[in-house]
């Protein structure tokens, strides 16, 4: 691949900020999400979006796809769908008499996984070792994977009918999950009036190529991690080992994905050093989806996003370098 | 965030201590004292107001309201005092002659000065107490203590029960207090006491204690006699006390052909004392005399205050006497009985109602001090003024020649001292003879032929020659009346008999008060500077004795312990006069204040050029002007939200006038990079951009603000981290 020159973070930062508001343009009301939605782009991780029907999942995963100039598939995820179907296939070639590999759809710059928790487990792991590895083996063969390669997942929230949850260890895999939430009414509003003139999201233009974003996560690695700093996030990540409402805390994945957004948040805010407040910004989108709450906490509806939220309270921040 | 009390707080103190000063009523005639009391009061309201308003530490406007209350305090006693002798001496002088009143003083006590100043102290500690109980260390229940102390101190002084009513602005106040701390509407009370209950229940609680109150005031006062609880006050009726002739006791006993005991005592030195009874002021030309006392029920002791050793003596009296013998200057006395006391004459009068016979077998206890001038004291000694004139009468119907003989006798003498020396040397020579065979008479005829033509006498005419010499030469002098130390027993106790009654004089010298002589040759262990012939640098003796007593006259009728009338107020300057401190002490004054005002600025300061010293390390140089930047904001009133450098400055960027906000924002950016940055940042730029962002603030910040920034930095009190 041929890599242009590792852009300065300043760079990396008007191209992210080119990429939102490509993306807030069909979006109304949401600038919290596709910010998150760009910071894990650039982290080199996967995002899932988790919330009811209709609240504007796809249209975002779809968004960030077509800003940025490469590859995007999207996999509808429905219980008959096979890991075949992701990773792909090999096909008797008849005129060349030849086993020939036809990639599935991981094989994208932007995977879109939408409604993740419809496909049997089976399917599920497929795609989420694909993600892990980011490699597929097929056949004896090893076919490495688009770089960069993301994979927004879409999913509905657990309860509801005819889904197959997320083991634990999978959701781990996701650098972050975002919830959407109802738009608010003026953005509601607003959202009727744009749709009256068509489908927005097809109006969406790439900003960015597929080259330029894998070379901006080139650049993000250059941000200084202050060895106070991986302290606070090993402290906050420890806490939720230790939280009595949580049976499952997070683990060290967890503290490596934080460490990673907390960088691409430095390096978004124009600092090529990371400072509390950026860890502490994206700790409960980076954790909440990996802890499990105890028995008692559900019955008492604390929700993991409010106790990882009390935890990075109650940790306090480093003030000496 | 900073707990912040209600303005007013400070006014309900101010009203409940002036209302718990109410059951002083019985105690003090007239009212003055409410008005003289409300003075310090309302400085301490109204400081209390505007710091609060302020919103000043609350332990800063405390320590006002001490300073405050402590320059009204000597203002009203430099006002009140009749004396000007320098601030420290007249206010000493002031406290000594209330605490007098209060010693001889039968309530009502005349609202002299010295009370009134007595009364606007304890107005001032009580305030003070109240408003660092309630307001500094929020402890509003305890408010009761300072509250009910007025009137507890009534209930126990008053002989007859104290009206209930008292207890009414006590209650009052208690709870006007406890309702006050508990909550006028502010935002520090939050949301709860909007709520109706939240008050009614606060009111209810308020009431209930009140009335829980009152009901313990009825119920103990009527339970407990307190009047009986007052040892003073158990003597009889009030009526005149019939004191005789204690010289007549005197001839009676020395004549006494059985040597009965009188009395037995025990040292804790076990070395023997005199025992004094009484004295004679009154010198006439029919003898020696008393005058009638002023008996005070209660605060015995204290009439003498001056240097000394502590003598203990255990006495058991074994016959009837209208007095208590004591070692000169009794301080302390624990005995049976109803007693009253002279101060003047420093004579313990048997005042219950069985009179001389309580002392029958009456075993008691005196701590007396007795004082130990040097013989270079007594040369030194002018002549003290200031006693009862009655103690300066030459008695009439003397020989002229009697005081030519004195003339001569103190011819070579310089100071009184050095007369009173004289005198007694002259009466110890060998010319005067002791013998009990003599007119038993102190007149004024006996002292003329016992000094001019017989020349032999007893104690009495001893004692009578030189008192009337003293005076002759303008000495104030009277004649004690006691027992010499007596016979020492096996056991290490000494036995004093009717034979050892004697009678010696007191002369009253200047910065030693009254000083006992022994001019009777007869007796053995005479105070040491008796024969300054044999002892030329004398040691401690039985018995001189400085007594910086004020000395009250006697102004009732015989032998009465009455309601006190005026002290001559005439207080002594125990220090000898305020040398060098009356010149300038309104400026010392004021540059205390100045010093004390400017001392949170230069603290600040100070702590400001620590923090940004030169020579640190980049990163700490760096930690100190982060520091430094908050403490300045928090003067200035602004708040720094928790957080790293760069968020937390750019927080606070956006109240800030354009200068200050990009010294700010420079400074977090400096700071930040110090802390979490690959390559640290230089810490160079940082005193300027303090410097900016100072004057900065300044220019955003009203004169009031600037102000307190300066005087009052508020991060002074609180922790930066």
């Amino acid at each position: 691949m041929n890599q242009p020159a590792t852009p300065s973070l300043h760079e990396v930062s008007s191209l992210a900020t080119r990429i939102a508001q490509e993306m807030g343009r069909v979006i109304e009301g949401k600038p919290q999400q596709i910010r998150m939605a760009v910071t894990v782009l650039l982290a080199g991780g996967h995002l899932l979006i988790e919330d009811v029907p209709g609240v504007g999942k796809t249209v975002l995963a779809k968004a960030l796809g077509r800003a940025i100039d490469g590859e995007v598939k999207r996999i509808q995820f429905t219980p008959d769908l096979l890991p075949s179907d992701i990773t792909g296939v090999s096909v008797f070639n008849q005129s060349s008499r030849e086993f020939e590999f036809k990639p599935g759809g991981i094989f994208a710059h932007i995977v879109l996984g939408d409604e993740i928790n419809r496909a049997s487990p089976k399917t599920q792991s497929a795609l989420l070792e694909a993600m892990a590895e980011g490699q597929v083996s097929a056949d004896g063969q090893t076919y490495e994977l688009k770089q960069p390669f993301m994979v927004i997942a879409t999913q509905n929230p657990i309860e509801m009918e005819g889904t197959y949850p997320l083991p634990e260890a999978q959701r781990d895999r996701f650098m972050a999950r975002i919830t959407m939430g109802y738009p608010a009414r003026t953005s509601e509003v607003a959202m009727l009036t744009s749709q009256a003139a068509g489908d927005q999201v097809a109006t969406v233009q790439p900003v960015a190529d597929a080259d330029s974003v894998a070379a901006a996560i080139e650049a993000i690695r250059s941000v200084y991690v202050a060895p106070v700093i991986n302290d606070y996030i090993v402290t906050i990540v420890e806490s939720t080992r230790r939280h009595q409402d949580l049976r499952l805390g997070a683990s060290p994945r967890a503290s490596l994905h934080l460490m990673r957004a907390a960088r691409v948040e430095a390096a978004l805010a124009g600092r090529d050093y990371v400072i509390p407040e950026d860890v502490r910004k994206l700790a409960v989108e980076v954790l909440a989806h990996r802890v499990l709450p105890t028995v008692e906490a559900q019955v008492a509806r604390r929700k993991p996003a409010d106790i990882v939220a009390s935890i990075v309270d109650t940790v306090p921040m480093p003030s000496r370098g | 965030m900073r707990f912040t009390y209600h303005p007013l707080t400070s006014v309900v103190i101010a009203v409940a201590t002036w209302l718990s000063l109410i059951p002083l009523a019985p105690l003090v005639q007239g009212r003055s004292y409410l008005i003289e009391a409300a003075l310090p009061l309302i400085a301490s309201a109204l400081i209390g107001l505007l710091l609060a308003v302020l919103r000043a530490p609350r332990l800063l406007t405390l320590l006002a309201q001490a300073v405050a209350v402590a320059a009204i305090l000597t203002w009203r006693g430099l006002a009140l005092s009749p004396l000007n002798d320098g601030p420290w001496v007249t206010l000493r002088a002031l406290i000594s002659e209330g605490l007098i009143s209060i010693r001889e003083g039968v309530p009502p006590i005349e609202a002299t000065p010295g009370l009134l100043f007595l009364c606007l102290v304890l107005a001032a500690l009580l305030v003070l107490v109240l408003e660092l109980l309630v307001n500094a260390l929020e402890q509003a229940a305890w408010a009761i203590a300072p509250l009910a102390l007025v009137f507890g101190l009534s209930a126990l002084i008053v002989r007859e029960d104290l009206s209930w009513l008292y207890a009414l602005p006590v209650v009052a106040a208690y709870v006007m207090v406890l309702l006050a701390a508990t909550g006028l509407p502010s935002e520090a009370t939050g949301k709860a006491s909007n709520m109706p209950a939240y008050q009614a229940s606060r009111i209810s609680v308020g009431a209930a204690a009140g009335a829980a109150m009152l009901a313990l005031a009825l119920f103990v006062a009527t339970m407990v006699p307190l009047g009986a609880k007052q040892p003073w006050n158990q003597a009889g009726p009030d009526g005149p006390i019939q004191l005789t002739d204690p010289t007549v006791r005197l001839n009676e006993d020395l004549r006494r052909p059985q040597d009965n005991r009188i009395l037995t005592y025990s040292s804790e030195s076990g070395e023997p004392v005199y025992l004094r009874t009484v004295a004679l002021p009154d010198l006439s030309e029919s003898g020696a005399r008393l005058v009638p006392m002023r008996l005070a029920r209660f605060g015995f002791g204290n009439a003498y205050d001056g240097p000394g050793d502590e003598v203990r003596v255990d006495v058991t009296m074994d016959v009837e006497s209208e007095y208590l013998p004591a070692p000169f200057a009794a301080g302390e006395i624990d005995a049976d009985g109803a007693w009253s006391y002279d101060p003047e004459t420093m004579a313990v009068v048997a005042s219950g109602p069985e009179r001389t016979q309580q002392t029958v077998g009456l075993e008691y206890n005196v701590t007396s001090t007795s004082p130990s001038p040097s013989r270079d004291d007594i040369l030194a000694a002018e002549a003290g003024t200031g006693v009862d004139p009655i103690n300066l009468v030459v008695p009439d119907g003397l020989d002229p020649a009697v005081l030519q003989l004195t003339d001569s006798v103190v011819a070579n003498a310089n100071t009184a001292g050095a007369k009173a020396l004289a005198i007694q040397s002259y009466l110890r020579s060998d010319a005067f003879q002791y013998t009990l065979n003599a007119p038993s008479s102190s007149s004024s005829g006996a002292i003329s032929s016992f000094l001019l033509e017989n020349n032999a006498g007893y104690c009495i005419h001893f004692a009578a020659a030189m008192v009337t010499m003293a005076r002759a030469e303008g000495i104030p002098s009277r004649m004690a009346v006691g027992f010499t130390p007596g016979s020492r027993l096996e056991d290490g106790t000494f036995e004093v008999t009717a034979h050892d009654a004697h009678a010696w004089p007191e002369l009253y010298l200047g910065d030693l008060g009254w000083v006992q002589f022994e001019p009777t040759p007869a007796f053995d262990g005479p105070p040491e500077y008796t024969d300054p012939a044999n002892q030329p640098p004398p040691s401690a003796s039985p018995s001189p004795s400085p007594s910086p007593s004020p000395s009250p006259s006697p102004t009732a009728g015989p032998s009465t312990p009455t309601p006190s009338a005026t002290p001559s107020a005439t207080p002594t300057d125990p220090s000898g006069g305020g040398e060098g401190f009356s010149l300038g002490w309104p400026f010392w004054v004021v540059l205390g204040i100045i010093a004390l005002l400017a001392l949170p600025a230069g603290l600040r300061f100070v702590l400001r050029a620590w923090r940004l010293r030169g020579g640190q390390e980049p990163a700490a140089a760096a930690d100190g002007a982060w520091r430094e930047a908050q403490a300045l904001l928090r003067d200035y009133g602004l708040a720094m939200p928790d957080g790293s450098p760069g968020p937390a400055s750019s927080a606070t960027i956006e109240t800030l006038s354009s200068n200050g906000a990009g010294a700010l924002a420079a400074i977090g950016r400096i700071v930040e990079r110090s802390r979490f940055s690959r390559d640290g940042s230089p810490a160079d730029e940082l005193p300027s951009l303090i410097a900016t962002l100072r004057a900065g603030l300044a220019e955003g910040a009203t004169s009031q603000t600037k102000a307190r920034a300066l005087l009052l930095p508020a991060s002074l009190f609180g922790r930066i981290d």
